[in-house]
């Protein structure tokens, strides 16, 4: 379910049923470095819709979390406990984030479930080899998602 | 003024201008309520075109899954959307190809999940499926899965728009 409206009203309907949020990291920046920083936020934006397609009727695909590259990690890491302490009250059970920005993959941030994947140049990519990529990469997290659901129901 | 013949008189000449002028301003109001009566029958459909794919060759009696995309308009946006299709042969020969969205909430199912063998599965809640697209009982999903329109030129099968089936 999407940060619209007319889904959160099906999400507070069939609250029982959806136990998942998945938070898009995306990073801003004015410097030199700015093309790769939107690069990062664009294709994990992507990856997210996608993902949020599929499994539409377990998550909420949450709106960005935005933060300035320059913000150091540990108020990164502050304001996005706070996100998940608020999600969390709500009743959701699992959170995923989702980023392509390095920051978030050399530290260890212990607690939360980190998807990272490489940001790919999406727009040098054509048609077919783009649809491919994004299928098989959507699968793999997909994959990644259901396991941890299956885990914890057993 | 002594030419009979060609002379209209005042009359005359007045009928005829608010008649031509009436005329105008009446047709002036009823073209649009006319065009906007008829409008539904003008709007060209948007629906039913279908999309080539895949080659009939390929079809064996076991699902398939295939993706193709759509051209959807939102608004003043145009933009293509991403479909997947689970196609096969049913016994009697027959091409079926249905939508992976499940009934219940809208998630995308699997075929043949190692877990769940000769079925469609929906992640999200469990939901299941025969290889037709049957709901089994005792799973979340309310009806079966949704069936594409579909047809067959030049050995290759076009899907159009998925559908609901009668009954359940």
């Amino acid at each position: 379910m999407k940060w619209c409206t007319k889904d959160i009203i099906l999400f507070n309907k069939e609250k029982e049923f959806v136990d998942t949020v998945v938070v898009p990291l995306v990073p801003i920046s004015w410097d030199k470095n700015m093309t790769a920083t939107v690069r990062e936020g664009e294709h994990i934006t992507i990856l997210a819709r996608e993902i949020e397609h599929q499994l539409m009727g377990r998550m909420v695909e949450a709106p960005p979390f935005t933060y300035l590259k320059s913000e150091s990690m540990e108020e990164r890491m502050k304001r996005l406990k706070l996100w998940e302490k608020n999600i969390k009250e709500s009743g959701i059970g699992y959170i995923f984030y989702l980023t392509s920005d390095v920051d978030w993959n050399q530290k260890n941030h212990n607690m939360l479930d980190m998807i990272w994947l490489p940001a790919v140049p999406l727009e040098h990519m054509e048609g077919k080899a783009r649809d491919a990529y994004l299928d098989e990469t959507v699968q793999d997290i997909l994959k990644v998602i259901t396991e941890s659901w299956q885990q914890f129901s057993e | 003024m002594s030419n009979k013949e060609h002379d209209v008189t005042r009359r005359q000449f007045l009928n005829y201008t608010l008649t031509g002028v009436g005329g105008f301003m009446a047709a002036g109001m009823l073209m649009p309520m006319v065009r906007f009566a008829v409008d539904p029958l003008l709007q060209n459909k948007k629906t039913g075109k279908m999309v080539s794919v895949v080659s009939v060759d390929e079809l064996t009696d076991q699902p398939q899954r295939k993706t193709f995309k759509v051209k959807k308009v939102d608004g003043w946006h145009e933009f293509e959307e991403q479909k997947i299709a689970y196609v096969f042969k049913k016994k009697n020969g027959d091409i079926m190809a249905l939508s992976p969205i499940c009934t219940h909430l809208g998630c995308t199912v699997n075929w043949n999940d190692p877990a769940y063998p000769n079925e469609y599965h929906c992640p999200c809640h469990g939901g299941r499926y025969t290889k037709t697209g049957i709901n089994i009982p005792g799973t979340p999903p309310p009806a079966p899965l949704h069936v594409y329109d579909m047809k067959v030129k030049d050995g290759t099968v076009y899907l159009g728009d998925a559908h609901p089936r009668g009954g359940a």
